[in-house]
């Protein structure tokens, strides 16, 4: 069944993705709700079913284990919340449970909220810490986040040719990007020079190739799309969503089937969104993408994935500039993670927040002219769960 | 008749110099020592010498394994069991643990040789292993050496079999470690070397020779070894030894290799043998140990191997300190969830490094599955031995990762015939790391999470030894 203009979204907030060290896991979720009730015309009373998006409640400050910590921050009871987990993708896992529901006629009135406040802890202790310390105590020991990530340039680059400058260049473009996105933690162009010779954090992957600790939270509200103009003329139609699990979290590394050089989770996840959104060449059709870049090397690999080039040719794609602003396909005009780090259970939400500006054409400096499709993208553990949701402008 | 079929000795890749240490203290410094690595104890030792030992041998008749040690990674708790199972001995084995004196090498061979002489145990293993540790900037610092030995015990193909054996004891103290100190102690060194080591030595030695009925001209070689690698020339001397027969211990280019070194030293000794020679081996820890060997027709095959030709690298002081948990303060340590419960359930591939072939569609797994991830099918599952050689798929270099080593290799291998495995890389230079290149496994510690040594399989490249 293709969900293709069933879903409005009425509603969108964001704070501002940074080092918020001046508010805790429930002001973050005041405020991006609170941006988002307010577009919608509603008050939390209205919301008849809620999802909450918080993928590491212990590697920051044990809230989000529960819907229970939506309900008491937003001072909204008596309805169904659940809290969605599910590594990277969880943000834009907690947006595909809503519409489910409205499409099960359960609710009419929804929200999705992600939130992850990781910076009550230094860095090291939050999502590093994880990786080090708990976890399986053998297979996998060794790894941090980064490293997951980096053994897919390795591979690439041996495969295809692709060069860390490649990866460097997308950090160049998207701490570009960001310049002009106000929710962004890091705003100040970076030069080629600055990535590649910033400290190693995976090989090939360095620190500027990789995104911040980050707060932030960002919120959708949606309802059917009949009902959508009773709430605001502005909505915006989901025009298609995949969700995919592809792997596991230790098999990938552990299956001589995995190739290294692509995330099929994000190949399946697409494909199901592009048939439900009608898009046949992804490239051509949608106007620009938010895709999950962690890491650089997970940015090039996404290209691929999603079909905006051939496989092999992401370093291409880089060199020919069509993933930047102005150019044919731009890719993460909000900065994406590595500009606006990766409050990871909001991060799927933000991107469906920028999109939705995108479509509503308030994208201020950002904004691409005359834009009618835009692919939010989400990969979460070694590349294995995937969330690709297509949006577009109301006709 | 019960021999000695085969000796697999395992060197560390690492060296300390003298002249590094020397500049460490500010005085002069010469030879050089073995390190184990930061992620190598003397049960990772063991296994890799057993399994060099073992090598292709059909290992189901190995009845008995013996684990020798005076720093062995538990005082409470068999280490021979688990040397056992990372050499996948199976369960219906004998293991003892021998720990306590230099000399528990020899009386674990003596004690092997019975069993198989006696006809209740096939094959015996015994694998001596140390990594003693020294007081920093003291003498025996560069004195000691890391090491493992193992030693095959069994009737078919000997390279050497035992013409009679003597054991002396002596209640001394001249060497020892309370279970409060970490560092050896030694008294007196006159003492030590006249009273105790040479004492007992000779009084051994001369037993032995006339029991076995043999003059000290017949003895071709004799392996004769002390705490400090020193003073056996003293002892050979009123022997009447050829001075030439006295098989040097290589001290001064591996330090003294604790419990592991009588068995080195022999290894040497009979890859420089022809049947027919006698071989004295004696080896002193709180009294001593003395037998006559006599070569046999298996040596020519032993001789095919140099065991204790091994490639190595030179370790900076500081790191040397950082690998023996000597500098306090300075991190490099992992404080990793483990569980005693989770670690027994995953033995069979975390330390045995069997998988699970999918009877279904033939897939190898390297995970402890239930259900094949490739086909579905449940519950039905081969399992096999993983080889251990392989070739690296890809990689990452972890800078953030605490190790005393950094960075960590982080490697996607994928082994011959089947089945990939993740794991560090260890014994390696950064830059040497290429995708596609030659791996090994070789079983190593990985944290003290839990309060417990967490082991597990690492991979390392592929070395050449010096010819």
């Amino acid at each position: 069944m293709s969900m293709k203009d069933k879903i409005a979204i009425i509603g969108a907030g964001c704070t501002l993705f940074s080092e918020n060290f001046g508010q805790d896991y429930s002001d973050l979720m005041v405020e991006s709700s609170g941006e988002a009730l307010e577009e919608a015309h509603l008050t939390g009373k209205d919301i008849q079913a809620a999802w909450l998006g918080t993928a590491f409640p212990d590697a920051g400050v044990w809230k989000g284990r529960s819907g229970m910590d939506l309900a008491q921050s937003l001072g909204i009871f008596d309805i169904p919340i659940t809290r969605v987990s599910n590594y990277c993708a969880t943000g834009g896992d907690a947006f595909r449970n809503a519409c489910y529901c409205l499409l099960a006629g359960e609710a009419d009135v929804v929200m999705a909220l992600g939130v992850e406040k990781l910076r009550d802890r230094a860095p090291q202790e939050s999502l590093v810490k994880m990786m080090v310390e708990n976890g399986h105590p053998i297979m996998q020991k060794g790894f941090t986040a980064a490293g997951t990530f980096a053994v897919t340039a390795t591979r690439h680059m041996h495969e295809y040719g692709t060069r860390a400058e490649h990866l460097g260049q997308i950090s160049v473009k998207n701490h570009k990007h960001a310049v002009h996105n106000p929710k962004a933690q890091y705003r100040t162009e970076v030069t080629l020079e600055q990535v590649m010779r910033s400290p190693m954090v995976a090989w090939p992957l360095t620190v500027l190739m990789s995104c911040p600790t980050t707060d932030g939270s960002a919120c959708t509200i949606m309802c059917r799309a009949e009902d959508a103009k009773k709430y605001n003329e502005d909505y915006v139609l989901l025009k298609g969503h995949g969700f995919s699990v592809s792997t596991g979290w230790d098999l990938p590394f552990y299956d001589e089937r995995h190739s290294f050089t692509s995330y099929r989770a994000t190949e399946v996840a697409s494909r199901k969104a592009y048939k439900d959104a009608g898009v046949t060449n992804p490239r051509k059709d949608l106007d620009m993408c938010e895709v999950h870049d962690c890491f650089a090397s997970v940015e090039l690999l996404t290209y691929e994935d999603l079909g905006l080039c051939k496989r092999g040719e992401g370093g291409k794609l880089v060199d020919e500039g069509a993933t930047a602003a102005g150019g044919e396909i731009p890719v993460n005009l909000s900065g994406g993670l590595l500009s606006c780090g990766h409050p990871v259970g909001a991060t799927g939400l933000r991107m469906l927040y920028e999109i939705t500006r995108q479509m509503q054409g308030k994208a201020g400096k950002r904004q691409v002219a005359n834009a009618r499709l835009g692919l939010a993208h989400n990969i979460g553990g070694p590349g294995a769960v995937s969330s690709v949701t297509i949006l577009g402008a109301r006709d | 008749m019960a021999g000695i079929v085969d000796i697999g000795i395992h060197l560390p890749w690492k060296r300390l110099s003298g002249k590094e240490t020397g500049i460490a203290w500010d005085r002069p410094g010469r030879g050089e020592r073995a390190v184990a690595s930061y992620d190598e104890d003397s049960a990772t030792l063991a296994v890799s010498a057993a399994l060099k030992c073992l090598g292709a041998r059909n290992v189901k008749d190995v009845d008995a394994l013996h684990f020798v040690s005076v720093s062995s990674p538990y005082s409470e708790k068999s280490v021979a069991s688990l040397v056992a199972a990372a050499a996948d001995l199976g369960n219906l084995i004998r293991t003892g643990d021998h720990c306590g004196s230099l000399r528990a090498g020899t009386s674990a061979l003596l004690s092997a040789l019975d069993a198989v002489k006696a006809g209740t145990s096939r094959h015996c293993l015994v694998c001596a292993a140390d990594c003693r540790l020294a007081p920093p900037g003291s003498m025996l610092e560069m004195a000691f050496g890391d090491a493992g030995a193992a030693v095959l015990v069994g009737t078919d193909g000997a390279v050497a079999e035992p013409l009679a054996a003597v054991s002396h004891s002596q209640e001394i103290l001249d060497t020892w470690r309370t279970d409060e100190q970490r560092t050896v102690r030694t008294g007196d060194a006159r003492f030590n070397r006249v009273e105790a080591f040479t004492k007992c030595t000779l009084d051994a030695c001369k037993a032995v020779m006339a029991r076995a009925g043999i003059e000290a001209n017949q003895i071709a070689k004799a392996v004769i070894t002390s705490p400090d690698g020193k003073g056996h020339g003293a002892v050979a001397k009123p022997l009447g030894l050829d001075p030439k027969a006295v098989v040097d211990p290589r001290t001064d280019a591996l330090g003294m290799l604790g419990t592991a070194q009588p068995f080195v030293s022999l290894a040497a000794a009979l890859e420089d043998s022809n049947a027919g020679e006698k071989i004295l081996l004696a080896c002193y820890g709180d009294g001593c140990d003395a037998i006559i060997f006599e070569v046999k027709a298996g040596v020519e095959q032993f001789k095919a191997q140099k065991r204790l030709a091994s490639p190595t690298a030179q370790l900076g002081y500081v790191k040397f300190l950082a690998y023996k948990r000597m500098l306090a303060e300075c991190g490099g340590e992992s404080n990793a969830f483990a569980s005693q419960i989770q670690a027994s359930r995953e033995a069979p591939i975390s330390l045995r490094f069997h998988g699970k072939k999918c009877q279904s569609c033939g897939t190898i797994n390297t995970l402890s599955l239930r259900v094949c991830p490739h086909c579905g099918t449940r519950e039905r599952f081969d399992d096999i031995k993983l080889s251990k050689k392989g070739v690296l798929n890809t990689y990452t270099q972890e800078h953030y990762f605490p190790t005393p080593e950094p960075p960590v290799t982080m490697a996607v291998v994928d082994l011959e015939g089947g089945g990939r495995y993740l794991s560090q890389m260890t014994d390696v230079e950064a830059p040497e790391v290429k995708v596609g290149m030659p791996v090994e496994m070789t079983f190593r510690k990985l944290h003290e999470g839990g309060g417990f040594h967490n082991y597990c399989w690492k991979c390392r490249p592929v070395r050449e030894a010096p010819k």
